[in-house]
């Protein structure tokens, strides 16, 4: 059938070729691009409720891993209201001498060693075990800024990092220091000094917030640099947990009302709970941050915060107030 | 269909009838809906299971506030959330296992509003736990400051 076919075709003279005529040509051109469009559109909206979603998910995500690791922090905290003196330092001696069974000389030797400086620093005549207590200070914080002195048990604690005085990072003891605060190089202070750290390769404006910082240190370490001033060796120590963050807000719960600020050692207790408030802005993965440094537009839109997010933890250590009774 | 129309006259051209051309709308119409189907069961799952997990949260915020004496332990039904009233929280406060214990149920529920179905879902998560009696801490306290 095919030979006929094509014997016929050869036989029969060309005279007028069977093709498509122009509006047959034109109709199929229009409903192409129209198709095509109709397509295109689909897909980018798609791309567009995509990528927003998978955004809020990721915002969703780095605010739980933060509240989640605030409240650890926050439920470590501990605060003892100081009413004898005597009785204290023997227990904080007797606890600090347990704390490292395996090497007990080294434990005193050090032990002195940061009794002196301690001493030195506040420019008293301190013992060691008196500024052992004094500076437990449990919560002390404002709307910005909190810091934390927490207690928690580490593996293989030893006295070796402090004798050889490495950094305040390392643990020497189960006591540490933890601060939450917003870098900031427009700001003074140790949140200026992690802020300009943090320009170097940042996305958003330079002067405006640059994430929200953690530092964390043993206690009598950062309490060290603090009262040297040393905002360099705090800034070193400081990390910058989520670039996200660029506003925190922290309230504090006495029983009745929400305050701005508390002072452990000035109230005599801790706080029943601890509001933590963050605005965040967009979470730029490592593959749009490349493309994110010539886009001036977006650059100017990432510092918009998209959402608030608010976490209150409860202190479990903290008394019920009595004060409306 | 070329030699036919070399050899003989063409009257009538050749197409598609009627019945053909419904018949493949029909299947395409079929096929349009039940993609369209999955794409609002795809992003209606995705708007739950974010919602799902903001709750959690919100509960466990509203369970820690109520620990902390931030709001009175005492049931309460489809209290609005003050930084967003599309959440409601309810509380239930029951007798736990033992004298001292105090059961806390927390629900917390937010509306989804279907974009395509113009429906409106509610979603909610329940969250409990068992407290001891905070009066047991209250009169710890005053003790203490009886003293």
């Amino acid at each position: 059938m095919s030979r006929r076919r094509i014997n016929s075709l050869r036989t029969a003279s060309p005279r007028r070729r069977s093709a498509f005529t122009l509006l047959e040509v034109l109709v199929a051109l229009a409903l192409s691009v129209l198709l095509i469009t109709a397509v295109y559109s689909a897909i980018s909206l798609y791309v567009r409720v995509t990528t927003d979603e998978h955004n809020q998910l990721e915002r969703s995500r780095v605010a739980r891993a933060l509240f989640r690791q605030i409240s650890t922090d926050i439920q470590s905290v501990v605060f003892r209201i100081q009413e004898d003196a005597e009785e204290e330092l023997t227990d904080e001696t007797l606890a600090a001498g347990g704390a490292d069974d395996s090497s007990g000389s080294a434990a005193t030797g050090s032990e002195s060693a940061a009794a002196t400086t301690f001493g030195a620093a506040t420019d008293q005549e301190t013992t060691g075990a008196e500024a052992l207590i004094n500076s437990s200070i449990g919560v002390i914080g404002d709307a910005q800024k909190i810091t934390l002195h927490l207690n928690r048990p580490a593996r293989g604690a030893t006295y070796q990092p402090v004798l050889a005085a490495t950094e305040i990072t390392a643990r020497c003891s189960d006591l540490q220091s933890i601060t939450y605060f917003l870098a900031n190089p427009s700001m003074g202070g140790l949140e200026g000094e992690v802020g300009q750290r943090a320009v170097q390769g940042s996305l958003g404006t330079e002067s405006g917030p640059q994430g929200l910082a953690r530092l964390a240190g043993d206690r009598f370490a950062v309490d060290y640099a603090d009262v040297q001033a040393d905002i360099e060796t705090l800034a070193a120590a400081a990390q910058i947990i989520a670039p996200e963050v660029i506003a925190l807000q922290f309230e504090y719960f006495d029983g009745l009302t929400w305050l701005e600020t508390w002072d452990s050692a000035a109230v005599g207790r801790l706080p029943n709970a601890i509001a933590i408030t963050i605005g965040m802005r967009r979470v730029v993965s490592d593959a749009e941050r490349r493309e994110f440094q010539y886009d001036s537009a977006a650059r100017a839109a990432f510092d918009e915060v998209l959402e608030y997010r608010r976490h209150v933890v409860a202190l479990p250590l903290s008394t019920p107030s009595t004060e409306g009774l | 269909m070329m030699t036919c129309r070399r050899h003989r006259q063409v009257t009538r051209r050749r197409g598609l009838t009627l019945l053909e051309v419904l018949l493949s709308l029909a299947i395409f119409m079929i096929a349009m809906t039940a993609i369209s189907q999955l794409v609002s069961i795809g992003s209606r799952a995705s708007v739950e299971a974010q919602v799902e997990a903001d709750a959690a949260l919100r509960a466990e915020t509203v369970l820690n506030e109520v620990i902390a004496g931030v709001h009175p332990l005492q049931s309460t039904q489809q209290t609005t959330f003050t930084d967003d009233p599309d959440w409601v929280w309810s509380l239930d406060v029951m007798e736990g296992p033992h004298i001292d214990l105090v059961q806390l149920d927390v629900t917390v529920g937010r509306k989804i509003e279907g974009s395509m179905t113009q429906t409106t879902s509610y979603h909610s998560v329940r969250l409990s736990r068992l407290i001891r009696n905070p009066d047991l801490f209250l009169e710890a306290a005053l003790a203490a400051e009886g003293e």
